[in-house]
């Protein structure tokens, strides 16, 4: 810890921090243009100039020079408030005057400084810029004239997002940022270098021209979409999301968001919306009132209940549901309803987490998001974090590029952060726990185990010794097609590092053996003792933003004490949409017709004699519904959910429900109270009172590294994967996609991107089914056929076919029981 | 209690009286300050403030460019804009049009803070004080009828 | 236009023509006579309607210009017709009568104000011979019928049953009846230099000198008196517009507020001409200028005079408080009167 003096004040800082830092901390502003806390000192504005004594230069830039022992720092002297007058009307010679009709102002650094500083006239004279304006780009306008050339935006993508679509180009008085060859931007459009440009320069086309932002009304909410649990900014005008802002200071992503997170708000105010409770009357659909769609409800549900029993109605949840929904809806069906039919997410999406309990103790990640940068290794197993969860990819970067860190990415496919990598291995899709054990045995053959960790915190070693004699590396070669050197080199990495950890993605695109991985990634930490320490330890990442939240809170009854009558026995999610299997269902913000990897969906839904769907637009499942009952988004509703580091945090609401439709929580609340369950005013005091972890708000529950308990002890669980097959056919699977199931993602126009249904395959399979790029053909496997466009990929590996979905075809039939991997074939029409 | 009358002066008294007579008399000849509205208007002051006109350049498109400042500053919050996108720009490269302007007559308070506002010298307060209706609703003035000029109704 | 001048002719000859036509035809007199009252009553009612009507107008334009402003100007040119349109608005009104008001007093009490005033019209010179009845005690049967007019306005007052009105009714009855005897008393003077209580005699016995030079102080104290007998301004305390509301005829509304209203500027008529009759000279002339204008243009002119000077004192000075009124009446007016009664009969005395 240094001391310096800052305007006559001493303060204490670390080593190495900037003056700038000492100079916050001191409580002294010191403006800048080209600084932002996320990306590493440039020096480029030149607006920091503070003067320090005994130097050789008259002004010193804060925000590049570190700070020394005994400094004598001012930060406002005449001559620096002259030097920065001087900078602003440098500026200002060729900056246009865009301000009435330019959508930053009102937020703008370099009118706010103008302003404080009293430029009113400039000395110097100059033609204003006048470059073209790039409208092209589908989400960002890029105004080059406005552009001060501070350069955040070029660092941002570069160091932050790892994308670098922008560069400045040329030098001097003509360098402008822009792409290679003057092309539009063709990025992951997260929006990023907009939020982080001081000007006007870089503009929401969203946004562009809705609403001057000093009309906003601004409220910090958390983002719908992954499980990240990042916090958002809503500008809300007239009842309506006219945008969508980060803030440095609130939440946990540091003001990072990605492009669903800024720009997927379009569904909130989508004219379909459902804004009436709805009846089906004579095969059509009625709107009527609330009162009498719920006493329809429950009529007909007491009814099915008391002549067939509770156990012929099942309940499908969804991971969108805040915690005390959640709460509530599990109650209503295992205490009010006495059924123990409640599943969620196809029933395996979860099941990776309810691994990772059986083997460490708790059913969630072990350590925090913002432990991911400090890693020295990170071992990527199947997850292609730039669609999925792009803020994890941020710390993933950040990792690499900042503390470098080695990164193993181990997917069937090439993704976006492929080059970003140490090792790659390209893998046959299934065979993720042939190579985990593939890995421990190396690591066990070259002895790099941590024996002391082994002895005191786990039991169980032995026989998965005995398990793995066989995962040799030309063993695993067979199996997974990867190269015994990599598999040895990856192993070696992961081993020898202090600070590894592993990161698993889940959700209902991945296939069923989660729980298998879950074990075998658990094995491998235990292994080598990564667990329980700072920027260790394994990261499931769930899909949807309160997956976390959902699973703790007993979405699975057997999970929470005393709920459900004991009546026959449970169904998982897929069992219950067996045609004939029960008799009512209720079915709250999921879409089984679309993404449930059954062949026979729409009989077993049609083949029910009552469907209750709880959803915001009219879905594919919600038209073979009797009743469909509206509920509000997000941002109209109040609530918690539990991110995947198991930070609960709280939900505001920005905006009155939309029309009549209502929370979730009131719905359950009137039907609960209809069978007489008793419903307390403030449930977030009754899950404090009934779960254990769930204490407090915007804190890790379990605190934030798990397992670092005197008396803990971890299962090493041996197991293999179930299906074998050595042979070269070609393997169906799915991919995630930017927009997955799009069951809100779909509702927003300018994201939409997914074209059409399609599968994508490598140029040999191409030339070994005899088709081309746009080729329409019949994809079938043994479970069904669907017609669908042919792409040509480089990334995609050579036994596998990439099948993406699209919101009104399900594709995920195709594929095997909860979605793995499937033997198909490509039929040319 | 003592009972207080003032001391009259009689002979002043009746001096005053005829006085006030006289006065009075005086003002009989003098020509009536009234004004016989609305066959008679009154001539207003340069600098007056009436009702607000958006101004027009040479090629008929109005100056507004839709800033906005004009309905921050309002005092009343009178003035709501909206602003869109223009599917094609203009010759100058801008794109952005104004969607709707709207004044509140019936809220505002003829102050002129938004004509000191506006960057663009494109909106200014015309000679027009007559602008009684007989509904709420046409009091709200949108664009054509802030930049059409008013017709003034002639009385015989 | 030559009758005029001579109308105590032409009154001669109406006689002479009806009471022939009478023996003529052998018709009653009783009928001739009964018919020209009619004719005459409805003379009389024509003029009083046209002159409330020019009165009205008049004021209202003079007090406008007085307040640098232009009285009524809509109905008809330069507003002449504005009391044509309020005389129809108010016949057009709806007669209603507050429940707690006494039926037959409320009802009958704006004819007992209107009828007093009427009748004193049978006095006044119009012109030499142009005097419906000309009276031996002319002058006393003026004084007696316009005290009447007190029942009326008390009774209306009091059956209005509002406190107010009743309050209004009471305090004008009084300022009433003390300015009665303030006027009664200014009068004596002129009696005493006449001679005769005939009106045609005192118009007679100003043919040199009008009796105003003779008498100021007494004319003086006759138009204040009279001021106060029409409750007009200053003395308006009973029935201004924003004290008690509107007095005793508060809870008088269309014909029977009309009447009201017409009582009062035919009253302020008849007080003006006694005014002029008894101080300036009535139908007489200017002897010096001798102007040759018709008798009844000069009664008219004078008559007019003095109504605008009642208009005049109104719209120029403050209302008087009800005390201080009582005070000035008892305690001013009448040692006043009585010390020109005095000073008269001491002149006379002494030559």
């Amino acid at each position: 810890m240094i001391t310096l003096t800052i305007n006559g004040k001493e303060v204490q800082i670390e080593d190495g921090a900037t003056i700038l830092e000492a100079c916050e901390l001191a409580g002294s502003k010191v403006p800048t243009l080209c600084h932002d806390k996320r990306l590493l000192p440039f020096g480029a504005c030149r607006i920091c100039l503070v003067e320090v004594e005994k130097t050789r230069t008259k002004f010193t830039p804060s925000c590049s020079t570190p700070a020394t022992e005994g400094m004598v720092v001012k930060t406002t002297t005449p001559e620096i408030i002259k030097a920065r007058k001087t900078i602003l009307e440098l500026l200002l010679i060729n900056h246009p005057l865009d301000c009435p009709i330019c959508d930053k102002a009102g937020e703008c650094t370099l009118q706010e400084l103008v302003y404080e500083y009293g430029v009113s006239e400039n000395r110097f004279k100059g033609k204003k810029l006048a470059l073209p304006v790039d409208h092209l780009s589908p989400l960002i306008e890029r105004n080059l004239s406005r552009c001060v050339l501070c350069g955040k935006c070029v660092r941002i993508c570069n160091e932050v997002q790892a994308v670098g679509e922008i560069s400045f180009i040329n030098r001097g008085m003509k360098t402008y940022i822009g792409t290679d060859f003057d092309r539009s931007l063709d990025c992951e459009f997260c929006g990023q270098c907009i939020s982080i440009c001081p000007v006007g320069a870089l503009n929401s086309r969203l946004f562009k021209y809705k609403a001057r932002v000093w009309d906003l009304k601004e409220t910090v909410t958390l983002c719908p979409y992954c499980s990240n649990g990042c916090s958002l900014v809503l500008g809300v005008k007239d009842n309506e999301i006219k945008r969508i802002n980060s803030c440095g200071q609130v939440g946990i992503n540091e003001g990072n968001l990605c492009s669903k997170g800024r720009f997927g708000y379009e569904f909130v105010n989508h004219p379909e919306r459902l804004k009436k409770p709805l009846l089906k009357k004579d095969g059509q659909f009625k709107e009527v009132t609330w009162t009498e769609a719920l006493d329809f409800v429950f009529l007909r549900l007491d009814k099915i209940k008391i002549e067939r029993g509770a156990g012929s109605i099942g309940a499908l949840g969804s991971a969108r549901l805040t915690n005390e929904e959640v709460y509530l809806f599990q109650k209503l069906i295992g205490q009010g309803i006495g059924s123990r039919h409640f599943d969620y997410g196809g029933g395996y999406s979860y099941q990776g987490l309810v691994g990772l309990k059986e083997a460490l103790g708790y059913a969630a990640s072990t350590n925090s998001i913002s432990e991911i940068r400090r890693a020295e290794s990170i071992l990527l197993l199947r997850a292609d974090l730039n669609e999925t969860h792009p803020n994890i990819k941020v710390e993933v970067n950040l990792a690499v590029n900042r503390n470098k860190a080695k990164l193993i990415i181990a997917n069937y496919r090439r993704t976006k952060l492929s080059p970003q990598a140490e090792i790659n291995l390209i893998y046959k899709p299934g065979t993720e726990v042939t190579l985990i054990n593939g890995m421990i045995k190396v690591i066990i053959e070259n002895d790099l185990i941590n024996k002391s960790f082994i002895n005191e915190k786990t039991e169980g070693v032995e026989k998965l010794k005995l398990l793995l004699e066989k995962y040799t590396p030309t063993y695993v070669e067979k199996v997974c097609k990867i190269s015994p050197q990599e598999l040895e080199k990856a192993a070696k990495i992961y081993a020898k590092t202090e600070k590894a950890l592993i990161i698993v993605a889940t959700g209902m695109a991945w296939g069923g053996n989660d729980k298998d991985i879950a074990y075998a990634v658990s094995n491998l930490a235990l292994i080598t003792g990564h667990l329980g320490k700072e920027s260790t330890g394994v990261y499931f990442l769930g899909e949807k933003n309160n997956s976390q939240g959902v699973l703790d809170l007993g979405a699975l009854s057997r999970f929470l004490p005393g709920s459900g009558s004991v009546d026959s026995q449970e169904y998982r999610a897929l069992e219950m949409l067996e045609p004939g299997r029960l008799k009512a269902m209720y079915i709250v913000g999921e879409n089984p017709l679309l993404t449930y990897p059954l062949p026979k969906i729409k009989e077993a839904l049609e083949a029910l004699e009552f469907l209750i769907v709880q959803d915001m637009f009219m879905t594919k499942t919600a038209e073979l519904a009797d009743v469909v009952l509206p509920i509000c988004s997000f941002a109209e509703k109040e609530g918690t959910y539990t991110n995947l580091e198991r930070r609960v945090q709280k939900l505001k609401k920005a905006l009155p429900c939309l029309g009549e439709s209502k929370p979730d929580l009131e719905i359950f609340t009137n039907l609960c109270r209809r069978w007489g369950v008793e419903v307390p005013q403030d449930i977030w005091l009754e899950i404090v009172a009934t779960i254990p972890m769930y204490k407090e708000i915007d804190k890790p529950w379990g605190g934030s590294i798990l397992y670092i308990e005197k008396d803990w002890k971890g299962k090493f669980i041996a197991v293999e994967d179930q299906e074998i097959s050595f042979d070269d056919k070609l393997l169906l699977v799915f991919t995630p996609g930017h927009l997955y199931s799009g069951s809100l993602s779909a509702w927003n126009l300018s994201l939409l991107k997914v074209g059409e249904p399609m599968v994508e395959i490598n140029d040999q399979e191409a030339k070994r089914f005899g088709v081309e790029d746009g080729d329409e053909v019949i994809v079938s496997s043994k479970k069904a056929s669907v017609q669908v466009k042919v792409k040509i990929s480089s990334e995609v590996p050579k036994y596998v076919a990439v099948v993406h979905l699209y919101p009104t075809t399900n594709m995920v039939c195709l594929l095997g029981k909860e979605m793995m991997p499937i033997e198909g074939s490509i039929k040319k029409i | 209690m003592k009972q207080y009358a003032p001391k009259v002066n009689f002979v002043i008294t009746i001096i005053e009286l005829i006085r006030g007579l006289l006065v009075t008399f005086k003002h009989l000849f003098m020509p009536a300050v009234t004004l016989q509205y609305p066959t008679q208007r009154w001539k207003v002051a340069e600098g007056y403030r009436g009702l607000q006109r958006l101004k027009v350049d040479e090629d008929g498109r109005e100056k507004c460019v839709g800033c906005g400042l004009c309905a921050k500053y309002c005092p009343a919050e009178a003035i709501k804009i909206t602003t869109k996108v223009m599917d094609t720009p203009d010759i100058q490269g801008y794109d952005k049009k104004v969607e709707t302007y709207v004044i509140d007559i019936s809220r505002c308070i003829f102050c002129g803070f938004c004509v000191e506002a506006c960057p663009k010298e494109a909106i200014s307060m015309s000679k027009n004080y007559e602008m009684a209706c007989y509904n709420r609703e046409s009091m709200i003035y949108d664009l054509d009828k802030l930049t059409k000029e008013l017709e003034v109704t002639k009385y015989k | 236009m030559q009758f005029l001048y001579d109308t105590q002719l032409l009154v001669n000859n109406i006689h002479s023509f009806l009471f022939g036509m009478c023996s003529l035809y052998g018709l009653p007199v009783v009928l001739v006579t009964i018919v020209a009252m009619v004719i005459t009553v409805a003379l009389v009612g024509g003029f009083i309607s046209v002159n409330v009507m020019l009165l009205v107008l008049a004021e209202r334009k003079i007090a406008g210009h007085i307040q640098d402003r232009l009285g009524p100007m809509r109905v008809g040119p330069h507003g002449i017709l504005q009391t044509v349109a309020d005389a129809i608005k108010l016949l057009l009104k709806e007669s209603i009568r507050p429940k707690i008001a006494d039926k037959w007093a409320y009802f009958f009490a704006p004819v007992i104000v209107m009828a007093p005033a009427i009748m004193t019209y049978l006095i006044i010179p119009w012109s030499p011979g142009l005097i419906i009845r000309d009276l031996n005690l002319g002058l006393l049967y003026l004084l007696a019928v316009s005290s009447l007019g007190v029942i009326g306005i008390i009774l209306a007052g009091w059956s209005s049953g509002n406190k107010y009105s009743l309050l209004g009714g009471l305090r004008s009855g009084a300022q009433i009846v003390s300015y009665e005897v303030a006027m009664s008393l200014s009068v004596i003077g002129v009696i005493m230099l006449c001679g005769s209580l005939k009106i045609s005699e005192i118009v007679e016995a100003q043919q040199y000198c009008w009796y105003v030079v003779k008498q100021p102080l007494a004319f003086f104290l006759f138009i204040i008196a009279a001021t106060a007998e029409c409750n007009r301004a200053p003395f308006d305390l009973p029935e201004a517009e924003s004290e008690l509301v509107a007095g005793f005829h508060t809870e008088y509304g269309g014909i029977k507020f009309a009447m009201f209203f017409l009582a009062e500027y035919a009253n302020m008529f008849v007080a003006s001409a006694m005014g002029a009759t008894l101080f300036l000279g009535g139908w007489q002339g200017l002897p010096i200028l001798g102007l040759a204008l018709p008798p009844l243009v000069w009664f008219l002119l004078k008559t007019y005079l003095i109504v605008f000077v009642f208009i005049w004192f109104r719209w120029t000075y403050p209302r008087i408080r009800v005390d201080q009124l009582m005070s000035f009446g008892w305690k001013v007016l009448l040692p006043l009167a009585f010390l020109n009664i005095g000073i008269t009969g001491l002149v006379m005395v002494l030559g």
